[in-house]
């Protein structure tokens, strides 16, 4: 199969996995019980103001009638209003991506650029007491409950030793944001040249970040140290071994490479990891991104919000699960295109 | 993995005894890469201790709870760990410990009905998308696709906050978003054993399909799905924790480990540590027993 047509066929899939999900949601807040019409109206509404509430709605249609219509409000992107903001959700989704993307990427970052290394040594030194210690590293990773992680961090950081500052959103209320360019103030304010904004928000990122870094950083270290051990083994190193190339020359020129091209495999596991994580993150450091304002919403019952939250989080999932997909397929030519 | 040693069988088959295997061996080139790949020594026993400790908790725990878990005492506010509150106390005064024991019994429960149900479903959709196969294997798989499009704690919270929190729907939501991953690896299981010639021998015999698929393939489609109820019964207790720590899992004042981290949260940053803290570690101490005691099943038990 051609590239191209390759392509088409998986976007063309893709496209229909979205349209399951808008369905699910739809069916998640239609069918199940849960009644919007007591929520807008309150208890103490007359029964003709709640028929007006439902027929404003769209409740009093057919169920199909309405399927339709809520994948079309989906598509013109009308995800509804907050009850709490008082803005189309969509808007508030947007506005606050960036701080999500500024977490995600710091924590994928510190996530992988330690536990790539930590893989690499672990599979060198295999079977030896580093290996033993990486690898216990890796077991508590999976098992520790992130928000709890985030809250012994802020104990030990910011209450025992001072050196965070407090964990509420991400700059000093007394530091003013840098001009916006990407929404992510650690990039803007290092292209803006405001260091008094770049150090301020770098302080409060470190301790989100490295409690999501944390987790993701376990299947890292695991897909890296087994993609390395396979690799070494393999027999183009031990070709290149019979040639007189040293330990070093092989691990860097030859066994990295086709190692890093595995660990895109496991990106979507790290995502999920990070979409999940970040709304008890966000939610522990008031760190102002879209699972915080689940999180309010949730609080506030704000069915909108969270609809348009889980709609939002379902999407961006599968845009880039599809983009790992075909960046490994790209990268990889012994991958079949199938 | 690719070993450089030839194994018994690149040597057609010779007993491994034979002095043959010291000389043809090319040992010395890469030796290292070569052998068995070990795991952490020692995790299973820590494995087994843990999950053990844990279990014991979920029987004893509510029974052996020196205080009331859901009583206030006004006078003993955050009060530190101290001889009286071996753990502490919350802020409506209530021990620490207590909560922590009583809790127990209902996250282990909750995490294992999570596991069961989603096991169950796993098999019986997978099983028979897997037996049957054609539109009713289409159907289940695109159901699949589409709940597997969903991180799975974005797909429960998503629906306790529509369902509402109620302890018996946080168990559905959270069995939901783990079935996918049981309907894939009983359906790819199925697929094999239906060719396989007993089930060709059960059926000249005269047995029902529906017979010979459940009582014939699908006990023989489970062990990985088994070993998938292992991680999920830790991944069960870390997402209904985390559910309740955003408020749409376990009710308060119930006492859960993700309750109890959330209630002493706000207090965390004016160094009130012990409410939060252990309970956290109950947590780790239950999914390091599940996830390590899976493991070790995994590699010594399943191993085919």
């Amino acid at each position: 199969m051609s590239l191209g047509r390759y392509l088409l066929r998986r976007l063309a899939l893709a496209a229909i996995t979205l349209l399951g999900v808008i369905i699910a949601v739809f069916i998640m807040t239609r069918i199940l019980p849960g009644d919007p019409v007591s929520v807008k109206a309150g208890q103490f509404a007359t029964p003709a103001i709640r028929a007006e509430i439902k027929k404003e709605l769209g409740l009093d249609k057919p169920l199909p009638v309405q399927l339709v219509d809520y994948i079309g409000n989906v598509f013109r992107g009308n995800l509804g209003q907050s009850t709490r903001s008082g803005q189309p959700v969509l808007s508030d989704l947007a506005q606050r991506l960036p701080a999500t993307i500024e977490l995600a990427l710091a924590s994928v970052i510190l996530g992988a650029g330690i536990g790539i290394p930590l893989g690499i040594v672990a599979a060198l030194r295999h079977n030896t007491k580093v290996d033993v210690a990486i690898q216990q590293v890796t077991i508590l990773g999976a098992a520790i409950p992130i928000f709890w992680f985030g809250l012994v961090l802020i104990f030990l950081f910011y209450h025992v030793w001072h050196i965070a500052p407090p964990p509420v959103g991400r700059l000093n209320t007394n530091v003013n944001p840098p001009h916006t360019i990407t929404g992510l103030y650690t990039v803007d304010s290092l292209l803006t040249g405001d260091w008094q904004a770049l150090g301020n928000a770098l302080a409060h990122l470190v301790l989100p970040a490295f409690a999501l870094g944390f987790v993701v950083m376990s299947p890292f270290i695991k897909i890296t140290r087994s993609a390395m051990l396979g690799v070494m083994g393999s027999d183009y190193v031990l070709a290149a071994r019979s040639l007189g190339l040293s330990d070093r020359e092989i691990v860097w020129q030859d066994a990295l490479k086709n190692t890093l091209v595995s660990i895109l495999t496991v990106g979507g596991i790290v995502l999920g990891y990070l979409l999940a994580g970040n709304v008890l993150i966000e939610t522990i450091f008031s760190w102002p991104g879209i699972g915080f304002y689940a999180w309010n919403a949730l609080t506030g019952s704000d069915y909108d919000a969270i609809q348009g939250f889980v709609l939002a989080v379902a999407i961006i999932y599968v845009g880039l699960n599809l983009a790992i997909d075909v960046a490994y397929s790209l990268i990889d030519p012994r991958i079949r295109l199938g | 993995m690719a070993t450089i040693q030839p194994d018994d069988t690149a040597l057609g088959g010779l007993p491994a005894a034979l002095p043959l295997d010291d000389t043809l061996a090319v040992r010395p080139i890469g030796a290292r890469w070569a052998g068995p790949l070990r795991r952490v020594p020692g995790a299973g026993l820590v494995g087994f201790v843990a999950l053990g400790f844990i279990v014991i908790l979920a029987i004893i725990g509510p029974w052996v709870a020196p205080y009331n878990p859901i009583l206030p005492d006004t006078n003993a506010i955050t009060a530190a760990p101290s001889t009286a509150h071996w753990l502490g106390t919350d802020q409506y005064g209530r021990d620490v410990l207590s909560r922590i024991l009583s809790a127990a019994r209902l996250d282990v429960t909750v995490a294992i009905s999570i596991t069961l149900l989603a096991l169950v479903a796993g098999a019986l959709l997978g099983g028979g998308a897997g037996y049957i196969g054609g539109f009713v294997d289409d159907v289940v798989m695109r159901f699949v696709d589409v709940l597997l499009s969903f991180p799975a704690f974005i797909l429960a919270l998503g629906m306790t906050a529509m369902l509402g929190n109620t302890t018996r729907n946080v168990v559905i939501a959270v069995a939901v978003a783990y079935t996918p991953y049981f309907v894939r690896l009983v359906r790819s299981e199925m697929l094999s054993l239906r060719e396989s010639e007993y089930a060709a021998a059960a059926k000249t015999v005269g047995n029902s399909k529906a017979r010979i698929m459940l009582y014939h393939l699908l006990p023989n489609a489970m062990p990985p799905a088994l070993v998938q109820a292992t991680l999920t019964l830790g991944w069960g207790i870390l997402d209904v924790a985390g559910l309740s720590f955003l408020g749409v899992g376990i009710k308060p004042p119930t006492a859960e480990w993700g309750v109890l981290i959330s209630d002493g949260a706000q207090y965390i940053n004016s160094g009130q540590w012990w409410i939060s803290v252990f309970p956290g570690i109950a947590i780790l101490i239950a999914v390091l027993g599940f996830n390590l005691t899976g493991d070790w099943v995994r590699d010594n038990v399943l191993k085919r």
